[in-house]
This record gives structure tokens, sequence and C-alpha cells, in this order.
């Protein structure tokens, strides 16, 4: 009877888990538009600073930059989504892609964690685009980006004549 | 008991490289020492008849053209880097040169995984190199492309010996595995600094 009783409890404190399960986000913006990532998918986010042109044809990666011992590769998402940024304030986020971190410029405005429940982000498979899924984050619909992935896409965007929008 | 001492400090092998180091913009390339064979300015006189009496006969392109860039014919520090080949020599225009330089291999990092395109047969590796990073040519592809002009068999053969111009301080060179060191030769001004010490 006991035995019983503890099943159907953990069972429901199992279900009330679920529902209330959250998920970090960041938010930040490139060239004025405003976006998101998981927040485990960021590897920090420092100043920017000079980035060193690389002769490349992979889209958007044409240059790298030295942060101490390290170098790393830059993604263009600015040129990805055609917006400038401002370097004078420019900042840089480290995105930890599947196969090693790789360095984007973002705009000065600092970015704020933002704690979201995972219902409420919408999934989506857009076509030629690194973005997984809407949420609404205050009166804002945002897109949120798979750093994991950013610019698994671009090639296939370069190809189609992709890029602009929400890339 | 001895009072000998013994010392457990053991001889490392470096394996050194040498390389050019080039910039085009803000790019800095660097080039093995070993497909270099001569450093001229490009207001040296005659660069055409210089050009020739090296072994090169086709026109010195810009580096940075040869990976789709633009290259600038502004920079008053540019230099003319003759490279060689097995058939003959070319010439690439650079935008300056910062000398010869010894890199451990251990330092020299390969293209990130994230370059997937072209640029992998363009750059074989990269370093860092005082507050940037420099990015190592892959002179098989550079010098052995299609897309350079074939030379003349017999402008290859007519190639001036060597005068051999060592940089001063370069003469208590630490002992390295690659053995053949690269021989220079000295354009035309006998009173300038070296070419390699620029």
């Amino acid at each position: 009877m006991a035995t019983t009783l503890r099943g159907l409890k953990s069972k429901r404190v199992v279900t009330a888990q679920k529902a209330s399960q959250k998920v970090m986000l960041l938010v930040f913006s490139v060239g004025g538009r405003r976006m998101a990532a998981k927040a485990d998918e960021v590897g920090g986010v420092w100043p920017w600073t000079e980035a060193i042109p690389v002769p490349s044809v992979t889209p958007y990666m044409t240059a790298v930059l030295r942060r101490g011992e390290d170098i790393l590769p830059v993604f263009d998402l600015a040129g990805r989504l055609n917006v400038q940024i401002k370097s004078q304030s420019a900042l840089c986020l480290i995105a930890r892609r599947h196969d090693g971190p790789m360095a984007v410029c973002i705009d000065g405005e600092i970015p704020a964690l933002q704690l979201v429940e995972e219902q409420a982000m919408r999934p989506v498979a857009w076509k030629d685009s690194d973005i997984r899924a809407t949420c609404l984050i205050g009166t804002e619909e945002l897109p949120i980006y798979s750093l994991a992935e950013l610019g698994a896409s671009a090639s296939g965007s370069r190809r189609t004549g992709g890029g602009g929008g929400y890339a | 008991m001895s009072l000998r001492r013994y010392s457990d400090t053991v001889i490392r092998s470096i394996n050194i490289n040498e390389f050019l180091i080039v910039g085009c913009g803000t790019t800095h390339f660097a080039i093995p020492a070993d497909a270099v064979r001569s450093v001229i300015r490009p207001d040296e006189g005659n660069l055409t008849a210089l050009l020739s009496g090296l072994g090169v006969t086709a026109p010195p392109t810009h580096l940075a053209e040869q990976f789709g860039l633009t290259g600038s014919y502004l920079s008053p520090d540019a230099r003319i880097v003759v490279c060689r080949r097995q058939a003959g020599h070319f010439a690439f225009r650079v935008d300056r040169v910062l000398g010869l330089h010894e890199i451990d291999a251990a330092k020299i990092k390969p293209l990130l995984p994230h370059f997937t395109g072209s640029e992998r047969q363009w750059i074989v590796g990269m370093f860092l190199f005082q507050q940037t990073v420099a990015l190592i040519v892959n002179t098989q592809w550079l010098l052995g492309s299609e897309r350079l002009r074939p030379f003349s068999s017999s402008s290859a053969r007519s190639v001036r010996p060597i005068d051999v111009l060592m940089p001063a301080g370069r003469a208590a060179r630490v002992q390295t595995t690659a053995q053949h060191f690269p021989e220079f030769q000295e354009a035309i001004d006998g009173d300038d600094a070296p070419w390699a010490e620029i």
C-alpha cells in the first residue's frame, strides 16, 4: 500500500519537474537586430579586438582573432544578415560550435540573460537558417540561434542566393 | 661519496622552421625560407632587367591576388619577393617584409577546422607572430599552380650565380634540423642593410 503511494507520488513529482524546465538564454543584438542563443552554447563575451583577415572561400569565415595564445576563427554573422556593426563599441561573443570555439562580432549593447520556459520556445526548421526556434521575450518574438551549428547552413544559403533577413 | 654533481638536463633537439614573414594589408604570410631566392625593392633601377637577371620572366603579381584578394600597390615599404621553383623563378609583390624568423615547429598550428574551402590548400598552418598571427603559405600550391605563367627553359638556365647574403646577426645561428638553408642574393645596393633585417 505504501509502496504504491510512493510510486504515484514520485510520478507526480517528475511530471511537475518536466513542466517547469527552464532554459537560460543570452539575448544580444547584431547590427541592431535582437536575437538569442542558449547560454550554454556561449563561451564568453569580451571586448572586440581587431580581426586578422584570412584568404578564404568558406562563407562568412574570412578572419581569425588572436586571444592571448589562442587563435579563434571569426564568423561574420553581421555579413550573413547584411547588417553593419559599429566597430567602436563592438563585443566579441564566443560561440561554442561543435568543431571548436568561434568568435562572432556583436553590438556593444551588453547581452542580457533571460530564463524562459522550454515550452515557450517554438522550434522552427527554416531553410538555410541557423535559427532553431523562436521565443517570446517581453513583447518581442526573438529568433534563437544554434551557436553549436552556426554557419553550417551558410554554404547552402550562398549557393541558393540566400542570406539577409534572419538567416 | 662523490662530489661530482650530475645534471639531469637533457639537450632537446628542437625542430626549427625558417620563414620569411611578409605583410599584405593587415595579414601576415610566412613563406618557407627555402622557397625564397631574393627580395628586392620595386624602385630599384630597371626592375624588369633585374628580375630577368634572376630568371624571372613574368611580371610580379601581388601575393594577395594569388588568393583572390585585392593587392595594394601603394605601400611605400613594398618589396618584390623572388621565389624559386623547379623550372624557374616567380616574383610576388608584398606590402612589406618583416624579415626571416625561426619558428619552433611545435608552435605551428594547423589551419582551424572551421575553414573548409580551398584555403586549406593555400594555407598549411599558422603561428603566433608578434601581436598577430602569421599564415604559412603552401609554396607547392603557390609556385606549382597552373595559374602561374610558364617559364622558358632558356631563362631558367641563365640564372646568375648566387652571391650569398647572410645578415650579420645570423652568423651564429642555432643548429636546426632543416639542413638546407636558403641563399639570398643582394639586389643592387651594397650599402643597404641586409633585406632580412629590414
